[in-house]
């Protein structure tokens, strides 16, 4: 065991490094039995160089003194100075190690036990080795070469994967040192060519000396263009020719060599790269874009390394870059939106036809007499509700259409609005919409009742719940003129949107009980009415301009003329045709597509 | 006619082409039409909110210092204010708060609505319908009401079905069993059925304002025909 001198605990004997501190126990490595020598001075430690030194002056002696060597290798330092021990003088046998002169003893005595057989077998041995020491040698020599190349790549390795994550160290770019590291001599003397293109050569070594730090930076834009003139020059300068090297001088440029290649300073570049370069520069992707160019020339994909294809990312995300560039200020290109074609023909043809037919029956067909239709179950609880009424009772009219359905409501409520009015009822006019303020003074005038004020409601869904709630008239809440909704008999709403009609079931409705709310509506609210009908929840309706005739009807009022029957007969059956038309089509288009589909499955 | 008449006619039949060449597709003079009416619209909604709300309810409550009106109407005034600050970029966040009191008060307003004007009124009525004194007439079945009220409880239960089928084959993607898919796919048509209605409803309302339209200009012409 030994102790080791960092901590003072045991080891084991063969231990290099402590196993309780970590620390290096190289120093105590020692062999059995050599304790006693350890304060004598160390043998000098043999290198590599000293080793083949010793194996070249071994071969010479052999070859003057034919002796046999004893063997080859490190023991053959050890043989040779055991075989020369007279050559040894007594200070040396002094100063030698104790296991040292065991070991030579020891030797002695086996070599005198092996006799003869052992100096013939030797000799064999030595004339064995003395023909493969060449290659013995030459395999050496690769064999160091291998190490040492090995070693520099690691090494390089370790520098690149320390700056990883950065894309440049110094402002060198990723694939300059790439480049640097695969040619890294010939790139420098290229540099130092293009960076003083008419100096002496001889001046050369000592400007690459004088290169300062920070000029790394410009070396590698300068390698940039190096690179972009073409990759082939890269190439070749970074290959000195044979005759430089023979020479012993710097390796020339393509073009001072007399090379084939194009000229560094002839443009390669497209005419767009000028305008572009300098945003890429100043966005950090030069590299990138010089990648790019790299790549894009096709001789060079034969002798450039795999390392620089492996940029292939970096020349894609260069591309897109480049085009966003080359589209800025372009503006954006033109929606795709769906191509009508003959879709917009049809709806003019179907459309023009419409109006045709209209126009013609207004014009040329005369009036229909008004058939006596019987009004539905709803119209008729309205007019027993209207009729309900009696002198001096109060309705509110809640006017809350908009103007294209003007027409058709004029004709449903000026006929009811007129008789309430003959029959003393006081009339109150309310709207939510401020459109309703104006119509609803064009709806007293085609009811021919005297024209009063209309109160405007606003708030909407909350203003209704508001109006509903509240039973203090002077309320500032509720608009002037306006009285509480419980005071009124029967509140006739005059409706054209379905949100509207809800509104006031939904919020007045439930405080007001039941048969409080009647409705004149427009037609297209009719399914929306029927289910709050049946509920209770309205006194009754009318939709439509047909329901509003037999409605006029039944309370002795002349229906308006504003709307011709003929031409209201004529549009539908127009829309039923075309609705037809489009159900056959749609059919047979859709026939022809399975038949399509079929011999393809 | 009077002149002014026959101005604001012949405007009304411009406006009214315009509105037609929608028929060749959206095109310029649809497009200035239709700004003419929003436009018009909004000025006009904007002078009777000016009008019949602002001015009465919040500045002439405010004239009155010291009263109760007063006091309440300082609610208002700085709500609108926080809305008002909406307008600078930096401020933004102020009108969050009367935004979310409108927005939160109106969603209230609507579900308690809905639930109390709508919901329960219908499902009620769905279920009245099998009261026996609706069913029976004259102490004798009627057949009619009890089949009607059959009908309407199989098309809600089948309208529910088919939306409640329709959540679940999103969700999940599982096959139904074929009973459920039966009442799913009568569900469907009762839904085809009250679509086609409210088709024919607008189509009718569209329809007969454009006879409307068309008579009017008819009129319009025969009197500046005759002078």
């Amino acid at each position: 065991m030994i102790q080791c001198p960092h901590c003072g605990k045991d080891n084991l004997p063969q231990a290099t490094r402590c196993v309780h501190c970590g620390k290096d126990l190289d120093n105590l490595f020692k062999i059995e039995g050599a304790e006693a020598d350890a304060g004598l001075p160390e043998e000098p430690e043999i290198s590599v160089s000293d080793l083949l030194r010793t194996f070249r002056q071994e071969e010479d002696s052999q070859a003057e003194e034919h002796r046999p060597a004893v063997s080859s290798g490190p023991s053959a330092v050890f043989a040779s100075r055991e075989d020369t021990p007279r050559a040894e003088t007594p200070q040396e046998e002094e100063q030698a190690p104790e296991w040292l002169i065991r070991i030579r003893k020891r030797a002695m005595q086996e070599e005198d036990a092996a006799g003869e057989l052992s100096r013939k077998f030797n000799s064999l041995e030595a004339s064995r080795s003395q023909e493969h020491q060449g290659r013995v040698d030459e395999e050496f020599a690769n064999w160091i070469a291998r190490i040492r190349e090995n070693a520099r790549r690691e090494n390089l390795q370790a520098a690149k994967s320390a700056q990883a994550g950065s894309e440049s160290e110094g402002g060198v770019p990723e694939w300059l040192r790439r480049v640097r590291e695969l040619q890294p001599e010939g790139l420098e003397e290229n540099q130092a060519v293009q960076e003083e293109p008419e100096e002496p050569r001889a001046e050369e070594p000592e400007q690459e000396k004088e290169l300062p730090a920070e000029a790394e930076q410009e070396q590698a834009q300068e390698a940039e263009s190096v690179v972009e003139s073409g990759p082939e020059e890269a190439i070749e300068t970074a290959e000195p020719a044979p005759d430089a090297e023979g020479a012993g001088e710097p390796p020339l440029s393509g073009h001072e060599t007399g090379a084939e290649t194009p000229p560094a300073e002839e443009p390669t570049e497209s005419p767009k790269t000028p305008e572009i370069k300098p945003v890429i520069e100043e966005l950090g992707l030069a590299s990138e874009v010089s990648a790019l160019d790299l790549e894009e020339r096709p001789a060079s994909s034969e002798t450039l390394s795999a390392d620089l294809l492996l940029l292939r990312k970096q020349k894609e995300s260069a591309q897109i870059l480049m085009n966003l560039i080359g589209e800025e200020g372009k503006g954006l290109p033109p929606a795709k939106t769906p191509r009508e074609g003959s879709r917009g023909w049809y709806r003019f043809i179907l459309g023009a036809f419409l109006l045709l037919v209209l126009i013609a029956v207004i014009v040329f067909v005369p009036q229909a007499r008004p058939a006596t239709y019987e009004n539905p179950t709803p119209a008729v609880a309205l007019k027993d509700a209207l009729n309900a009424l009696k002198n001096g009772d109060k309705v509110l009219v809640v006017q809350e259409y908009q103007a294209a359905a003007s027409a058709e409501m004029e004709q449903v409520s000026a006929p009811v609005l007129r008789a309430l009015e003959e029959r003393g009822i006081a009339l109150q006019f309310l709207t939510t919409h401020p459109n309703g303020l104006w119509l609803s003074a064009n709806l007293m005038n085609a009811a021919e009742i005297p024209a009063r004020e209309t109160a405007y409601l606003a708030g909407g869904r909350l203003g209704v719940l508001t109006a509903a709630l509240l039973a203090d008239e002077s309320s500032a809440m509720l608009p002037e003129g306006l009285e509480s909704l419980e005071n009124y008999q029967l509140i006739l709403l005059l409706e054209d949107s379905q949100a509207d009609i809800q509104n006031w079931i939904e919020q007045a409705g439930p405080w007001l009980g039941a048969g409080k709310l009647g409705v004149l509506a427009s037609s297209q609210n009719a399914a929306l009415l029927l289910p709050y009908y049946d509920a209770g929840q309205l006194a009754g309706y009318t939709a439509g301009a047909l329901e509003g005739r037999v409605l006029a009807a039944a309370l002795g009022q002349t229906a308006s003329t504003g709307m011709p029957l003929r031409a209201y007969q004529a549009g539908l059956l127009v829309m039923i045709a075309v609705l037809l038309l489009g159900i056959i089509i749609k059919a047979e288009a859709d026939s022809n597509a399975r038949h399509q589909k079929e011999p393809e499955g | 006619m009077n002149p002014m008449d026959i101005v604001l006619g012949f405007i009304g039949i411009a406006l009214s082409v315009m509105i037609f060449s929608y028929l060749l597709g959206d095109n310029f003079f649809f497009r200035v039409a239709l700004y003419i009416l929003v436009g018009v619209s909004a000025g006009y909604g904007a002078a009777v909110l000016l009008l019949k709300v602002i001015i009465p309810r919040l500045i002439e409550p405010l004239k009155e210092s010291g009263t109760d009106a007063f006091w309440l109407g300082l609610v208002p005034l700085a709500l609108c204010l926080l809305l008002a600050l909406m307008l600078v970029p930096r401020t933004v966040r102020a009108g969050t708060l009367p935004l979310s009191f409108l927005v939160g008060a109106a969603a209230a307003v609507g579900i308690a609505g809905i639930s109390r004007g709508t919901l329960a009124p219908q499902l009620l009525a769905v279920v009245n319908r099998f009261s026996p004194e609706l069913l029976l007439e004259n102490s004798a079945a009627d057949w009619g009401g009890i089949v009607e009220a059959f009908f309407i409880l199989f098309g809600v239960i089948s309208v529910l079905f088919y939306f409640h089928h329709r959540l679940s084959r999103k969700g999940a993607g599982t096959q139904r069993p074929l009973l459920v898919e039966g009442i799913s796919d009568v569900g469907q048509v009762f839904l085809g059925i009250s679509f086609g209605m409210l088709f024919v409803g607008f189509y009718s309302a569209a329809l007969t304002a454009l006879i409307a339209r068309i008579v009017w200009l008819k009129d319009f012409i025969l009197a500046l025909l005759a002078g």
